[in-house]
């Protein structure tokens, strides 16, 4: 028999095997999570605390997903903001975090399963239940997830895809003892931070195709306006600014242009100590005009002297 | 990160595009190669080859869909390791289990060998494709492309095992007219 047949299939165009992979989550067959009679005590607590449908805030936080960061009520109870949760009958989201220094912005999610469909697609195999999601500066276009899709690469829409092997980065994305799963969304507004998105977790399977999505309906509207204080340091036209979430660098009127790359950012601490900050960072990106970091935990930026960006320092104004 | 800011990290030669590319879909880019050798250390290599075929063809390529381009580089990667082993005589046999069913529809090894117009193969096999409803289409693929069990199909798409027996039999038959039609029969 010869294989190349093999050959010939592998031929099939890529919308094809895109839609071979969408699973007809109606049908499924579900297996049933053990739940423990605290994880279900949770829910249902959390329930009591939601109110109906749609968005809501609440008191609940999850305690462990914001800990990824270094936050807790002991350390930083300012960051811990008030949470927002929306929700269908399968799955609730929460954001439990949302940290913005006019810049970039941090937010800190969970996602719980609320029936069997939800359980399902939390346990898919070989998978994390990160979900993608989709973002709008405009409440209109929250309503319409295809046309979000459809206008992704626009400026006023993009799609965050998010890491789906955690293994190795456990401080992004983690399964939590109330049965909860927790992820980060970084992004890097730069000039143009708008004060609220919306945000719409849309699974990425049924992106593209007019199949139902376990996400079916939810939405949030979140305030990423500046929350966060920002110390400014400079080289010359160039500034620095640094928040407890991150670095950015801007290249000022005349200033020299910006090196490429993301060789370096390091703290002087008081005592005069070094700390690299590419050793535990989430996303950073480099340009002749802008760069940026945005870091996987908590800066204590009232202990940093200066910074050093790709081997120049950066003194305080 | 996005694709579209991994595709930008690959076209500046960017070394960092393949470990990001790697925590994004190495886990399906696995998955891809598990299901057609069944050995974690080769399925390993195979996501490593791939990466390696990533870097080296980004740019010029532009994937529209790098998930899927990846899944694509990962399956030719684990196929040429599959080939290897079989002169090895090493391997689950799965395969050979497969060809077997394709055997009815497949062409003959002489006109196969013969194969020189990739292009025009194709766009025959896409075609043929498109003729396929797209549950029939959707089952095909996960069988001989994706080279999942007969069960796990069923299972994901919510139908019997039978109901997917059959409408790969009748599938082949359609396979094996097209092969017909292109004089690779």
């Amino acid at each position: 028999m010869n294989d190349k047949m093999l050959d010939i299939i592998g031929l099939a165009d890529e919308k094809y095997l895109q839609e071979a992979e969408i699973k007809n989550t109606k049908t499924i067959k579900h297996r049933r999570r053990r739940f423990s009679a605290g994880m279900a005590a949770a829910v249902i607590a959390m329930s009591m605390v939601t109110v109906g449908a749609a968005v809501a805030y609440n008191t609940f936080v999850h305690k462990e997903s914001v800990k990824n960061l270094g936050i807790t009520e002991e350390s930083n109870p300012e960051l811990i903001i008030g949470t927002k949760s929306t929700e269908n009958k399968h799955l609730r989201l929460t954001a439990d975090t949302v940290l913005s220094d006019g810049y970039m912005v941090h937010i800190v999610f969970s996602l719980e399963a609320l029936d069997d469909e939800g359980r399902a697609y939390m346990e898919r195999e070989n998978e994390v239940p990160m979900p993608t999601m989709f973002y709008s500066e405009s409440k209109d276009l929250i309503y319409n997830i295809k046309t979000l899709r459809d206008d992704m690469n626009t400026k006023q829409l993009q799609m965050a895809n998010y890491k789906r092997n955690f293994s190795s980065q456990t401080k992004k994305a983690q399964f939590n003892e109330d049965g909860s799963f927790s992820f980060t969304f970084s992004h890097f507004f730069g000039n143009d931070n708008p004060e609220k998105i919306y945000v719409v977790p849309e699974d990425y399977r049924a992106s593209g195709t007019n199949e139902a999505s376990v996400f079916d309906g939810m939405s949030l509207m979140l305030d990423v306006s500046k929350g966060l204080e920002v110390k400014e340091f400079s080289n010359g036209a160039n500034k620095l600014y640094l928040s407890k979430i991150g670095i950015t660098v801007i290249r000022g009127k005349g200033g020299k242009p910006l090196a490429s790359g993301n060789n370096g950012y390091s703290l002087i601490l008081k005592d005069g100590s070094k700390e690299n900050l590419l050793d535990n960072y989430g996303f950073a990106q480099g340009g002749e005009d802008h760069s940026f970091l945005i870091s996987r935990r908590i800066i204590d930026i009232d202990n940093v002297e200066s910074v050093i960006y790709n081997g120049i320092e950066y003194k305080a104004e | 990160m996005t694709d579209s800011e991994l595709t930008i990290l690959f076209f500046s030669r960017d070394e960092k595009a393949v470990a990001e590319a790697k925590l994004l879909y190495g886990t399906y880019c696995k998955t891809v190669a598990l299901n057609i050798l069944r050995s974690e250390d080769d399925a390993d290599e195979c996501v490593a080859d791939a990466l390696l075929a990533a870097w080296q063809s980004i740019p010029p390529a532009r994937p529209e869909n790098l998930r899927t381009y990846l899944a694509k580089l990962t399956r030719n990667a684990a196929i040429s390791r599959w080939r290897r082993t079989k002169a090895e005589k090493r391997g689950s046999g799965h395969i050979e289990l497969l060809l077997e069913e394709l055997s009815d529809a497949a062409g003959s090894d002489n006109a196969l060998d013969r194969i020189d117009d990739t292009l025009s193969l194709r766009e025959a096999f896409n075609s043929f494709l498109a003729s396929l409803g797209e549950e029939q289409r959707r089952i095909f693929l996960r069988r001989y492309w994706y080279m999942h069990s007969i069960s796990e199909i069923a299972g994901a798409l919510g139908i019997s095992e039978s109901k997917v027996k059959v409408t790969l039999s009748r599938t082949r038959s359609k396979l094996k007219k097209l092969l017909e039609r292109e004089g690779l029969l």
